[in-house]
């Protein structure tokens, strides 16, 4: 990770230092616009002759018209950097999640983290844009004006430079604080409210052929409230910051007017140059008083960035060997021998193994069941034969253990067909073709036919073209199954790891797809994970397991997603 | 990348948001009375400010005589300091009453409009999220514009008195402002919603993506995505830049008209000054210096709201598109079998005193003891599906029927129907041989107790989620044996709406609960169970079957099961 991330910071940073110097000359425009206006009409109020102010004058107009130019140019240049940012920040993500899935990161557990995830990502190009750039002209700007001020009459330089930090420092430090309460404050209230409105909203008619639902509303909206009163507790606090940074701007205008009017009338600080000391401050604290919003910005992106950062850093949960052996389980071709002895898995983060003491041998092109209840480590079984797990004891593919071997060269020979695959949006084709790119519309309606969705299929009007997934036509579950297992049947892995294949599927259906689909299975090796018994002569044998004594913690990483949900 | 690229707001939205957002004209008040007296603060700075620098370098007074007016700009530039506070204060307190008004406007209405092909989760964020995101709209965008509109025209106001030409120049230009933003908005307009469209998409695509990712690395192909994601997000980012190279332009009229114009003002004020005769006089002297310094100083504070209002109307936009979906769905009329009148059934002929028929029809009262239920040849039907299989099906009164059927024949969308959820789109549904459609559909509900699948989960204690069984209290007692003849988990313990707290079997039990204490306390004659064992182990099955047997006694039983044990219970089974 070290390295990709030191490149994207170098350009970026390189980029972003551009926007951020263009965005300093912006402010810094605006204020000589002001300072050089004020020379201008004092030493107009002189009367000199007109030609002593030419130089003024044009100085003025080009400043009217730099700063406008000048902001123009800092945008484009800094979203530029950002969207670039972006760009390599998501990749570099993905990059890291390919190697984490599925048991490395929790992040599967719930489509909330997989949308906290995308926020994330963005909110760190708003750290960037809204945090980190206005900070930095900030400072630049309130240095150069600390130093004119200073030039000018040594007192306003430092009365301004005192004023300049202390809102820099006080009003962000409020912002801060008041919107670190407010998340404190308001997360749990909001958590609740939307797990609340979700299941109102999922039981609607229940709850309407009940009568309750106004019932059930009321309680719901008791989360509202709690919400409310916390933004009411929040109002004050957010007010302050506001009113520090323009309280120190009162402090500077006044304190330079103090300073100055004596030195004019000591005679030390020329009196045409005194509007210039009144009226510096005016535009100084111009970037400064965005400083509270940018520090609120950064605080909600820090969190942004710590939670990618869990995962950009998170652990490996079976990292690949260095220098893996080459994978050719069975010289011959066609499936490997299979040889398991006292495995034991453990899911990371959980204390206890899911999985304890396991044996099974599986000749080349067995078909053998492995039955037990729920929590007894099957679908455990099935992370550890796609080398998604680490696992102690022995775990052998012709002989050889499976922890010398690369993943995806085990995937290559292993395939698992888990009921909660998930279903891309995009069409019915591509869906398949994920397993085998290039294979042909026959052979995608072949595969449906063996997983029994020969029906389904006919009965689509854009057949295998149509649009399946969250903005497509919705599968139900038997039938996102039936799908997975097409998949997989196309995919025609040497072994077959089938998790719950009948799982939402009536009996009568079940027993002729898992026909089928053992027909079709012909040759290769076949395992089945399930808690009922199969329909007879589907599989060779039936091996029993027992879950491990000790109860797993909660906390073990689940995932519905693909099924290899740990037990619990 | 939501704040990168705002979304075209829909015009028109602004006026209705105000409009329905109970509290919201109060609070505009509030935030035009504020800028009011902040003019007044901007107005007396000003003139504090200029009149001390004229009377110190060309009134040559020293700081002795010039006390007072320090002490007064101080005193002014701290109040501003302070109303600035007072504002943000009032703007979130709004902020908050709105939202609030708008959420439970929102959940009320989608409480009688069908679920549909709503993603429950989506809305739910929607509610929430969405809604939370008016805080930018409401707390910093609104008084801004509210600013933009009373600040300018008090500051006109006094340059007119003290120098019309600096409020000429201002008076011209600040038009040009919102004139610039309209016509490269409209310019932009159709790219900017297709660039909206795809921002949307590419977060999609790289949500589904990220979902799916355990099933892609399944088959190898998790990696090879980067080159997918690398040309998406490229293609993107460039789209993105030539939008903003002209929407940036907005901004950057702004920016012009501000800072040339305060350039002009000043330029104008030092030649009068240096030639006085020029426009009449008035402009030399102690006098002259003060107003020259006044009109620079308040010139830059009439385009300032302005810009402020620029810079948060993007930062609103998530807010108001999260406004937009939200008064979609108060604009929406409930079309389902709930609301009969409005919706005649597809493929009956659409007469247009139907309404009126069936308005007038007299709606019978509620269900006899122990109806029976006759499905005659009923079809139902969703959209963009092929139909359901046609079902003729009695289910005998005073008897248990159990059903069973090949997955995805319909079992749920059949006792949904007999709450009034579903319609069939031919044949017919009745109750002792009365049209459900001829009955009082309230009533109906009253004489049902439903246990559906996955029965509701609200935050709370076991006993408060049991307690939704009926729409007024329950005993204590009632509670307790529906408990215990469920083998529910203790009433005190906690549940959560999400389901954690519980196993999928121990929220199962609760359902069950809930739907016995409802049997108990409402003596319904129908009682629809939708595989009420699914999740329970063989023993525990078995208990609560046991324990449900008294409560079938009398009643027109319709059980949906393929459960052994469930079946073993059935005086009649019905294969579908």
């Amino acid at each position: 990770m070290g390295r990709p991330m030191a490149q994207l910071r170098n350009t970026i940073a390189l980029r972003l230092g551009l926007g951020a110097t263009l965005g300093a000359l912006a402010q810094l425009s605006a204020l000589a616009l002001l300072a050089v206006s004020g020379y201008l009409i004092s030493r107009a109020w002189e009367q000199p002759p007109i030609l002593y102010l030419m130089v003024a004058i044009t100085s003025v107009r080009l400043f009217g018209i730099s700063r406008g130019v000048l902001r123009y140019l800092e945008r484009l240049v800094s979203h530029d950097a950002a969207f670039r940012g972006l760009e390599r920040l998501r990749i570099a993500v993905w990059r890291k999640l390919v190697r984490l899935a599925p048991a490395g990161v929790p992040v599967w557990r719930s489509g909330d983290l997989q949308a906290r995830l995308i926020d994330d990502v963005d909110g760190v190009g708003d750290r960037w844009l809204r945090g980190a750039l206005p900070l930095a002209s900030a400072v630049i700007v309130s240095v150069c004006a600390t130093a004119l001020q200073a030039t000018l009459l040594p007192a306003a330089g430092v009365i301004l430079g005192a004023c300049l930090l202390a809102a820099a420092l006080v009003g962000p430090a409020l912002a801060t604080w008041s919107s670190r309460y407010a998340v404190r404050a308001t997360a749990s209230a909001r958590g609740d409210l939307t797990e609340g409105v979700r299941a109102c909203l999922h039981g609607r008619e229940e709850l309407v052929a009940a009568g309750t639902d106004a019932k059930a509303l009321e309680r719901v909206l008791e989360g509202d409230d709690r919400l409310r009163r916390a933004h009411a507790r929040i109002a004050w606090t957010a007010g302050l910051g506001e009113a520090a940074g323009l309280l120190a701007l009162a402090v500077a205008v006044t304190g330079a007017l103090g300073a100055g009017i004596p030195a004019v009338a000591a005679g030390t600080l020329d009196g045409v140059l005194l509007a210039v000391i009144a009226l510096v401050p005016l535009a100084a604290f111009e970037p400064v008083l965005a400083l509270p919003a940018a520090a609120q910005q950064t605080a909600v992106a820090k969190a942004c960035g710590r939670r990618l950062l869990e995962i950009t850093q998170a652990e490996e949960p079976r990292p690949d060997p260095v220098e893996p052996m080459e994978f050719e389980p069975n010289p011959l071709g066609g499936p490997p021998f299979i040889e398991i002895k006292r495995l034991s898995v453990t899911w990371p983060g959980a204390e206890t193994p899911a999985l304890h003491g396991f044996d099974l041998t599986v000749q080349p092109g067995e078909r053998v069941a492995v039955m037990g209840p729920s929590g007894s480590g099957k679908s455990t079984l099935a992370a550890a034969l796609m080398g998604f797990l680490p696992y102690e004891g022995s775990l052998r593919f012709g002989g050889v253990e499976l922890a010398e071997y690369d993943g995806d060269d085990i995937r290559r020979t292993v395939g698992l067909c888990s009921q909660d695959a998930h279903v891309f949006d995009t069409t019915l084709a591509e869906n398949l073709r994920l397993a085998r790119p290039g294979a042909a519309d026959d052979d995608l309606a072949r595969a449906l036919r063996w997983a029994g969705l020969r029906d389904w299929l006919e009965a689509l009007p854009e057949g295998l073209e149509t649009r399946l997934g969250e903005h497509g036509r919705a599968v139900s579950g038997g039938e996102r199954g039936r799908i997975a297992l097409a998949r997989c049947l196309l995919a025609d892995r040497e072994v077959l790891v089938l998790d719950e294949p009948d799982a939402h599927l009536d009996a009568a259906t079940a027993e002729r797809v898992l026909r089928t689909a053992a027909a079709a299975l012909e040759g290769k090796t076949t395992i089945v994970i399930t808690h009922r018994p199969l329909p007879e002569g589907v599989v060779d044998r039936v091996v029993h397991l027992r879950a491990p004594v000790p109860t797993p913690r909660r906390d073990a990483p689940d995932n519905r997603l693909l099924g290899v949900a740990p037990p619990g | 990348m939501t704040q990168l690229a705002p979304q075209p707001s829909k015009s028109g939205l602004d006026r209705r948001l105000l409009h329905r957002a109970r509290g919201a004209s109060v609070f505009i008040g509030v935030c035009a009375g504020l800028g009011i007296v902040r003019t007044a603060c901007v107005v007396a700075g000003a003139w504090l400010t200029a009149s001390l620098i004229a009377g110190a370098f060309a009134g040559g007074r020293g700081l002795d005589s010039l006390a007072p007016q320090l002490m007064a700009l101080a005193g002014v530039l701290a109040a501003r300091a302070l109303l600035a506070s007072v504002q943000e204060a009032a703007a979130h307190r709004a902020s908050a009453g709105v939202k609030s008004g708008l959420r439970r406007q929102a959940l009320e209405q989608l409480m009688r409009l069908p679920s549909g092909k709503r993603h429950t989760g989506e809305t739910a964020a929607l509610l929430v999220r969405g809604i939370d995101a008016l805080d930018d709209y409401f707390a910093r965008y609104l008084p801004q514009l509210v600013l933009a509109v009373v600040v300018p025209v008090g500051v006109l106001v006094v340059m007119l008195v003290a120098y019309p030409p600096a409020a000429l120049i201002v008076l011209v230009t600040l038009p040009l402002i919102p004139l610039f933003g309209v016509l490269i908005g409209l310019y932009t307009r159709t790219r900017a919603e297709r660039q909206w469209e795809s921002t949307s998409h590419l977060a999609h695509h790289f949500a589904d993506l990220v979902a799916g990712l355990p099933t892609l690395k399944a088959f190898g192909r998790a990696s090879k995505q980067v080159g997918a994601i690398e040309v998406t997000t490229g293609a993107y980012r460039r789209r993105s830049m030539s939008l903003l190279r002209v929407a940036f332009c907005s901004a950057l009229v702004l920016e012009l008209a501000a800072s040339l114009s305060v350039a002009v003002v000043a330029v104008t004020v030092g030649v009068d000054l240096v030639s006085p005769h020029n426009s009449g006089g008035g402009m030399s002297g102690e006098a002259g210096l003060q107003t020259a310094l006044l009109v620079l100083i308040l010139a830059p504070e009439a385009y300032l709201p302005l810009r402020n209002a620029g810079a948060h109307y993007h930062a609103s936009a998530e807010g108001l598109a999260a406004a937009e979906r939200v008064f979609a769905i108060l604009a929406e009329t409930p079309e389902d079998a709930e609301d009969r009148q409005a919706a005649p059934a597809p493929g009956e002929p659409s007469n247009p005193n139907a309404a009126a028929i069936t308005a007038a029809r007299v709606m019978r009262t509620p269900l006899g003891r122990a109806p029976t239920i006759m499905f005659r040849r009923t079809v139902f039907a969703y959209p963009g599906r092929q139909p359901l299989p046609e079902l003729s099906l009695t289910v005998p009164a005073g008897q248990t029927t159990v059903l069973t059927a090949r997955s995805g024949a319909g079992k749920s969308t059949l006792m949904a129907a007999l709450v009034g959820f579903r319609r069939p789109v031919s044949g017919s549904i009745a109750f002792d041989d009365t049209e459900l459609d001829d009955l009082d559909l309230a009533a109906v509900r009253r004489s049902i107790a439903w246990l559906p699948q996955r029965p509701v989960l609200v935050d709370g204690t076991v006993a408060e989620n049991v307690r939704l069984a009926v729409p007024d209290g329950a005993s204590d007692p009632a509670v307790a044996k529906a408990i215990a003849a469920a083998h529910a988990p203790a009433a005190t313990r906690t549940v959560a709406a999400d389901g954690s707290g519980l196993s999928a079997g121990e929220a199962a039990r609760v359902g069950l609960a809930r739907f016995l204490l409802r049997v108990d306390l409402l003596d319904p004659p129908v009682l629809l169970l939708d595989e009420p064992t699914a999740h329970l182990d063989g023993d525990t099955e078995q208990a609560v079957l046991d324990s449900f047997a008294p409560y079938r006694d009398q009643r027109t039983v319709l059980i949906a099961s393929h459960r052994a044990a469930v079946r073993a219970i059935a005086d009649r089974e019905v294969d579908w």
